[in-house]
């Protein structure tokens, strides 16, 4: 058999399987009906960010007169600024709808970069064992040993505050949870026969890590990273608070508690909106991640 | 279990050594230059220079790295540009009012989450175990500053129970301590019922009730004591997330500890400061992750190490 027909063999088992494990993730997903909240939530804030222009009513950073009462105070909610506008007259509604961007950019794309990152290392590490496993898992040790805010915040500050360096900073620092457990989990599954079977029909080993390790522990993988958006999500916004990451006047809905704090007595819109849609959005991924792990928890499966 | 524990001490001393390596590289990486920082924006480019080769950032990057060593070894971390005072000197007088936020906040942790571990474990699947969990999950969606400053208006200012913010008796620990637990307790709620959960199903514990042992007693004596081993591993975790956390929670409780410090170091790139308690708080990480690796061999008598 050549390797071709090697693994269209591995790759033909593998389709089945997965076909008959999507029909007993379809039926255990009702179990556990949290993840269609939580699905839900992120769906919405997926469409908030994508169609941000249609759905705000006004330009998030432009500063109106009529949203300034005579003393200079900001307006309440009504007609014409639904949440209410800010301490210059800008819109609340429009800015959060446009703040929901910065939060599933940062969401998406750091967790992308930890991903890349601690998946290639744990799958490394966890295959070839070794000085070479002792090394990445040292290096693993010491990224993790630096508290996370803190060092995103030295991070950001070093590399001077913008957008694409908040999503360097949180992506470059978060992998180290990812790489423990893909390694823990290569550890469980690269003495299975198919690993062994492709190894002996002579697979090469990016292939046998990527083609053939990696689809069969994505579950936990899957888990990880969804956790590891509203995780990030919230980091994004701690910085903003701190006031490093997106500068006003563009919106993020950590920039606008900050710019709120002050007013919270006498506009309290202006960190109340902001706090909610940040609560909503990572409890959503939260949901989300949660229900995945107990519908792939193999000691809840359905059969 | 000698040998496991100087085992353990290698490893962290090599993680000492990265953490070292990733300090040094960041503060040479600093776009600012130190000499110019210190000599000010009007000093001359002679100055600077003469500055320069004080403090030694002509020599190449070995000799530097070196020589950052050698300080670390002789507890000195430098001096601050902002406040002229050596780095360990500030960092000492912080240091207590931060550990002291710092331990309320995991207490704070603990309190609210074990229970509710406890609790959502024993309802398993039924109605009181969705509501407590879905709560327990807001708490941990929350962002610190936000839910502190909307307690500190509720709790300190319309209803003034407590202080608004600043250092003083336990009443000013109170607030910034219920903000952390409650954004922090989920996690320990989570992993607490699921190892319980775990732990319900096994062998023992059946037979412990077979005994006719009561239900706290089984509860308290032989489901907890197991149940507890990855609780104490999230622990070590966690001291890293504690620390970070407690950036913000200085700021939003304005708390002058290490976190303020840092967050002032930072808007005025104060480079040594903020190396120094990044530097110290990843020392603190590793020595209590340390801590619980050895703590295990005592609490669970599965565990030998040869």
């Amino acid at each position: 058999m050549s390797v071709q027909n090697a693994s269209a063999a591995i790759g033909g088992a593998s389709k089945s399987q997965k076909k008959s494990r999507g029909a007993l993730f379809w039926k255990s997903v009702r179990k556990f009906p949290m993840v269609y909240v939580g699905g839900l939530i992120v769906f919405l804030l997926v469409i908030c960010a994508v169609f941000a222009p249609v759905l705000a009513l006004h330009n998030p950073i432009t500063q109106y007169q009529n949203g300034l009462h005579m003393d200079g105070t900001p307006v309440g909610p009504s007609k014409f600024f639904p949440f209410g506008a800010d301490d210059v007259g800008r819109d609340v509604y429009s800015r959060l709808i446009y703040g929901s961007r910065v939060s599933l950019i940062v969401g998406f794309v750091a967790t992308a970069i930890s991903l890349l990152i601690g998946t290639t290392l744990g799958l490394i590490s966890g295959y070839f064992g070794g000085f070479i496993d002792t090394v990445i898992m040292r290096i693993t040790d010491t990224i993790l040993a630096f508290p996370f805010l803190l060092f995103a915040l030295a991070l950001v500050t070093i590399l001077g505050s913008s957008l694409t360096n908040v999503l360097i900073a949180i992506g470059i620092l978060g992998w180290g949870v990812m790489a423990r457990v893909v390694r823990g989990q290569v550890l469980s599954v690269k003495e299975f026969e198919y690993v062994q079977a492709a190894r002996a029909l002579g697979a090469s080993t990016p292939r046998i890590l990527f083609r053939v390790i990696l689809p069969n522990i994505l579950g936990p993988i899957i888990v990880l990273a969804t956790l590891a958006v509203s995780q990030n999500i919230l980091v994004e916004a701690g910085l903003s608070f701190l006031g490093v990451g997106v500068q006003p006047p563009t919106p993020s809905w950590g920039n606008m508690i900050y710019a709120g704090v002050q007013d919270y007595q006498f506009a309290p819109w202006l960190m109340v909106y902001p706090g909610v849609a940040l609560l909503l959005a990572v409890l959503g991924f939260n949901l989300l991640g949660d229900g995945l792990r107990d519908i792939l928890d193999p000691r809840n499966a359905t059969h | 279990m000698l040998s496991y524990i100087v085992r353990r001490l290698g490893g962290a001393l090599v993680v000492l050594f990265g953490i070292s390596v990733v300090t040094f590289i960041l503060a040479y990486a600093v776009p600012s230059d130190p000499a110019r920082m210190i000599a000010g924006p009007k000093a001359s480019m002679a100055t600077v220079l003469a500055i320069r080769h004080q403090l030694g950032l002509d020599r190449p990057l070995y000799v530097q790295y070196g020589a950052y060593i050698w300080r670390l070894l002789h507890l000195n971390l430098g001096m601050s540009y902002v406040y002229n005072l050596p780095v360990t000197t500030l960092i000492g007088q912080r240091f207590l009012p931060t550990a002291t936020l710092a331990l309320s906040a995991w207490i704070a942790e603990l309190v609210i989450g074990i229970p509710l571990g406890i609790y959502t474990a024993r309802r398993a699947r039924k109605l009181s175990d969705y509501i407590v969990s879905i709560l327990a999950l807001i708490g941990i969606s929350l962002l610190i500053p936000w839910l502190g400053i909307v307690l500190l208006y509720w709790l300190g200012f319309k209803i003034p129970i407590f202080p608004l913010g600043g250092a003083g008796g336990i009443s000013h620990l109170i607030l910034p301590a219920l903000t952390y637990g409650i954004t922090g307790a989920a996690a320990y709620t989570r992993l607490l019922k699921s190892s319980m959960l775990e732990v319900l199903k096994q062998d023992y514990v059946r037979t412990a009730r077979a005994k006719g042992a009561t239900e706290s007693r089984v509860i308290n004596r032989h489901v907890l004591r197991n149940a507890l081993i990855p609780v104490i591993t999230y622990g070590g975790i966690d001291i890293g997330y504690l620390l970070g956390g407690v950036v913000l929670l200085e700021v939003t409780f304005n708390w002058n500890g290490l976190g303020i410090l840092a967050y002032n170091a930072i808007s005025e790139s104060d480079i040594p400061v903020i190396m120094g308690t990044v530097l110290l708080t990843a020392l603190l990480v590793v020595l209590f992750n340390l801590l619980v690796d050895i703590v295990y061999v005592f609490v669970d008598p599965r565990i030998r190490y040869g």
